[in-house]
């Protein structure tokens, strides 16, 4: 079950990275939802991601993420931990 | 320079002091086409309220390059992102500060993270952030 607050807390990142004020992060969301999420926007959005979190991915964690849910998974387990 | 990524960390700083010469502002002029006479011409920066031609933002932007090619990450890395905005203009001759700190470093994308400061005598000149991501 994901932490639907984590979805809201994302949105502005998403939005910035994205440069599209109109983006909503859903969990299905994946790079080909989303015309300018190419492989610079998404080292931009890991590190965003990262920064604003204070966590760390793994190289392994960030090529298993098949969407946006699964990202929002891994930084719930991340944030309990 | 192929500087030991592994003892790159947050937290650190590099810092270049520089001025740029009317030759510079030459080569620049050359390299860019930009020819506009504010950067190039003594009298038409006068004219426009400066003491001497203003220093082209991109020369600021080749100053950054210094730090990220030869020291984060070096040759190890390629130049990924930047992000400046130009507060203050520099004149020609004036001495200048580079400010370069790491402050995030990605294991998972392999980048880092810069916080970028250029200052002229404690007037911020340009600020902004750069990343840099390992080949």
């Amino acid at each position: 079950m994901y932490n639907t607050d984590l979805f809201v807390e994302l949105t502005p990142i998403f939005q910035d990275i994205f440069d599209d004020d109109d983006i909503i992060p859903r969990p299905d969301m994946a790079a080909k939802d989303v015309d300018s999420w190419d492989s610079l926007n998404h080292i931009r959005l890991i590190i965003a991601i990262e920064g604003h979190f204070n966590i760390r991915f793994t190289t392994a964690e960030v090529n298993q993420f098949q969407n946006v849910g699964d990202l929002v998974a891994t930084i719930q387990d991340k944030l309990k931990s | 320079m192929n500087p030991d990524i592994a003892n790159l960390a947050p937290g650190q700083k590099w810092i270049l002091k520089f001025s740029v010469s009317a030759d510079e502002q030459e080569a620049f002029a050359l390299l860019s086409g930009d020819l506009n006479p504010i950067h190039l011409n003594q009298a038409f920066a006068e004219q426009a309220g400066f003491q001497r031609p203003v220093v082209y933002g991109g020369m600021l932007i080749a100053k950054l390059s210094s730090i990220i090619g030869m020291y984060v990450p070096g040759s190890r890395g390629l130049w990924s992102g930047v992000k400046i905005d130009f507060r203050s203009p520099l004149l020609v001759d004036q001495e200048a500060k580079l400010e370069v700190e790491l402050i995030q470093f990605s294991e998972a994308v392999k980048s880092y993270v810069l916080n970028v400061l250029i200052t002229c005598q404690g007037e911020i000149i340009a600020s902004g952030k750069a990343m840099a991501t390992l080949l």
